[in-house]
């Protein structure tokens, strides 16, 4: 049950004290490259989608104006 | 309604999820706090095989169909699929060096992700470098097709090559928090993978909606000025 | 017109017209003669090397002549602007697959058979003990490579940086043929190990079967208009 295990639990703390403590730095580089890697993901993707939209938008703009042109 | 409890439900075990792989779960006898990696390394690597399946799975449907939601779903699945094996070929080698003392080994479930890497990356450059056509569509999906067929191939090929190189640690080591973490790491990690697709396969959609005005508005442009 | 008469007539033809302009044999071989050079130059080979990256050396020349030779298969039709009357002959279009892969095959065979006394002369090999079991690895080789090559030739053919592209498309699918290649053939080299040879043997049949198997499916995708 997670209570009894909650108290073997290693807060970062007590993880300095650990034997194998000296291989923190790669643990702390493979999840900071997972962020990373998701972080770029989505930063291209919404900039992607906000110059799309602007450019949609401006699309149907220009195209009810010349609906409007040839109703005239 | 659906989509923002996809989203919460994100923001939840995300965390939730690192908070058991750094809290919950004891440390790991001979690997040390470097085994973590393995609770985020493992789902990675699975959901980059479910994207180059997605790829295959789609690319039949636009050959079968040639509707373009199909080809929008390929290309969004293989560039997912093309990051999750990123970040398992990153992490891979981070959890290598403290163990096996080298940042590479020519190992089966390596190799087979970087071989499947640039199968994925070559598609995308088809993508890229194709005009976008209706040509370059078929193209893309006859290649995710071949593309995914390749995978057993692949791995029964490497694992002939390499028997040696049997390092891996396997499954069947794990005490119950372990597991209960492995899968609450495998559920965080999936549902990101469908709200990266859904927003990828949306991006697309907008994508080809501009394009197809972009089009009628320069066929109609001859008219203007009469 | 059966399926088979139109893919041995394209076969026919290919083969002529390479027997009088001989544009890929000779350039080909020569090729994989300079490549065993680069690699003299930059690994000590002969001796010892041989049975450790003799078979590597072989194969990587081989790929890398069947890169250049593939891009060449629809070259013809594309220059002579044939492909569209191959097109509108009746039938299934897979007999244009048939024809051309049996037509790469053969080059491919001839290519490895004409650069093999190279290859013996610079690793100090006498072939003649292991000709049988080297050509059938080469046949299987030839035929993975054929099988999927001549499908992206197809695509590559079509699109805008065709001699860039086939490669990149091509090198990570043939992966698993040529770790078989490779295994198979220093297995062959090392003339008492016939278990692994026939596993690795197998493993080009199996890739053989099922990427022919798909080019056949998905070629009518790649070649229409």
């Amino acid at each position: 049950m997670p209570w009894r295990t909650w108290n073997s639990a290693y807060p970062l703390n007590r993880l300095r004290k650990e034997p194998e403590v000296d291989n923190f730095p790669y643990l702390f580089a493979a999840y900071n490259a997972i962020w990373i890697v998701f972080y770029l993901f989505l930063v291209r993707l919404y900039k992607r989608e906000r110059t799309l939209r602007q450019r949609l938008e401006a699309l149907q703009q220009q195209l009810e104006e010349n609906g409007q042109h040839s109703d005239l | 309604m659906l989509s923002r409890v996809h989203s919460a439900l994100i923001l939840l075990l995300i965390p939730l999820a690192l908070c058991a792989v750094f809290m919950y779960v004891p440390t790991e006898k001979q690997m040390g706090i470097v085994q973590r990696i393995f609770y985020f390394h493992v789902p990675s690597a699975m959901s980059a095989y479910l994207a180059f399946f997605i790829v295959c799975l789609s690319s039949i449907q636009y050959l079968r169909t040639r509707a373009v939601k199909w080809d929008h779903i390929a290309v969004s699945a293989a560039e997912l699929g093309v990051a999750f094996s990123l970040i398992m070929l990153t992490t891979g080698p981070l959890w290598a060096k403290p163990i096996w003392g080298v940042y590479w080994r020519w190992e089966p479930r390596l190799t087979s992700m970087l071989i499947m890497f640039t199968t994925y990356v070559a598609y995308l450059m088809v993508r890229t470098y194709g005009n976008p056509s209706e040509q370059t569509r078929r193209f893309a999906a006859v290649l995710g097709i071949c593309g995914f067929a390749n995978v057993p191939l692949v791995h029964y090929s490497v694992r002939l090559w390499s028997p040696q190189h049997q390092l891996h640690p396997t499954e069947n080591t794990l005490i119950p928090a372990m597991e209960h973490t492995l899968y609450l790491c495998f559920v965080a990690i999936f549902l990101l993978f469908a709200y990266l697709l859904r927003r990828r396969v949306e991006l697309e959609r907008i994508a080809h909606a501009v394009a197809h005005l972009e089009q009628r508005i320069s066929s109609e442009s001859p008219t203007e000025g009469t | 017109m059966s399926f088979y008469y139109r893919a041995a007539a394209i076969l026919h033809k290919d083969l002529r017209a390479e027997w009088r302009t001989k544009e890929r044999l000779g350039p080909m071989v020569f090729f994989v003669l300079l490549v065993l050079l680069v690699f003299n130059f930059s690994f000590e080979l002969g001796g010892a090397a041989l049975h450790e990256i003799g078979p590597g050396v072989l194969w990587s020349s081989y790929v890398f002549a069947s890169l250049l030779s593939l891009n060449r298969t629809f070259a013809a039709e594309s220059e002579n602007r044939s492909l569209d009357g191959l097109l509108l002959a009746p039938g299934d279009r897979s007999a244009l697959y048939l024809g051309k892969m049996l037509g790469n095959l053969i080059f491919l065979l001839a290519i490895q058979l004409l650069s093999l006394p190279f290859f013996a002369l610079f690793f100090n090999l006498s072939i003649g003990s292991y000709l049988w079991p080297l050509l059938l690895v080469f046949l299987l080789g030839s035929s993975s490579l054929a099988a999927v090559g001549t499908l992206f030739a197809a695509m590559s053919n079509n699109m805008r940086l065709r001699e860039l592209l086939l490669p990149l498309l091509l090198l990570p699918l043939i992966l698993p043929a040529l770790l078989s290649c490779v295994a198979g053939t220093a297995a062959v080299l090392a003339q008492n190990q016939h278990d692994k040879l026939y596993v690795h043997l197998q493993m080009l049949g199996v890739y053989t079967v099922v990427f022919t198997t798909l080019s056949f499916l998905l070629f009518e995708f790649v070649i229409e208009e």
